[in-house]
């Protein structure tokens, strides 16, 4: 496995385990009418933060402990991952707005501030991880022009 | 039912890929390591695992440069069919 494989791997754990986790955690609070916004803002502050942070550190580590450059090879999979990444925002509007239509207002729920956030932060976690997922793909099967 | 002509050469030509003799012609070549080629070429040691297996095909400027270390034309690197 290639440093960039082991640096997209980290980089797809960190996204699970942090913002998947927060989110496995936090649905039903976000989802009762009347919940405290302020609590569900900073509450998503924390694993936004974490995991800037803890990217950083482990990129940064990564980068140096195994020093290998990038290649055409690497840009191609990158893109070809930013294209998969795409669908993923597809992929997670579509729920959002199923949930919105559906769920939210038959439940009373307003679209407030707090939840509009995390809604961002799931459509920017899920196209995310489907263009890493992607990109991991590409790495073990191979990839064509 | 017979498939229109078009159609028919369409499968064909896609059915077509770059094979290559990098591992062969590496080891005719002095017993050169992975290693040693992608640092020639200036690609990763991955992507020549992965020309090697067939799961990648280089750009043309990487092709070239691989029959230039080798010291081989073109065509007696790569093929096509």
């Amino acid at each position: 496995m290639g440093s960039r494989e082991r640096s997209i791997l980290v980089s797809l754990l960190l996204i699970s385990f942090l913002i998947g986790g927060y989110f496995v955690g936090q649905t039903a609070s976000l989802l009762t009418p009347n919940a405290d916004q302020a609590q569900q803002f900073t509450g998503l502050l924390a694993p936004v933060l974490l995991f800037t942070v803890l990217q950083i550190i482990v990129q940064s580590v990564m980068a140096i402990v195994w020093r290998e450059g990038s290649d055409e090879r690497d840009r191609l999979i990158a893109l070809t991952g930013y294209r998969y990444s795409y669908w993923g925002l597809w992929l997670a509007l579509s729920i959002v707005v199923l949930l919105c239509t559906r769920g939210f207002f038959a439940a009373g729920l307003m679209l407030t501030p707090a939840l509009a956030a995390n809604a961002v932060l799931f459509l920017v976690a899920v196209a995310d991880g489907v263009g890493l997922l992607g990109q991991l793909w590409h790495y073990r099967m191979g990839i064509r022009a | 039912m017979a498939l229109p002509y078009g159609y028919s050469c369409v499968k064909q030509a896609s059915a077509k890929t770059i094979h290559n003799h990098l591992r062969a012609l590496r080891f005719a070549h002095n017993e050169m390591s992975q290693q040693q080629l992608a640092e020639r070429v200036g690609v990763t040691r991955q992507t020549i695992i992965a020309i090697e297996r067939g799961k990648y095909s280089p750009s043309l400027e990487v092709a070239f440069k691989i029959a230039d270390v080798l010291g081989l034309p073109l065509a007696e690197v790569f093929s096509y069919g």
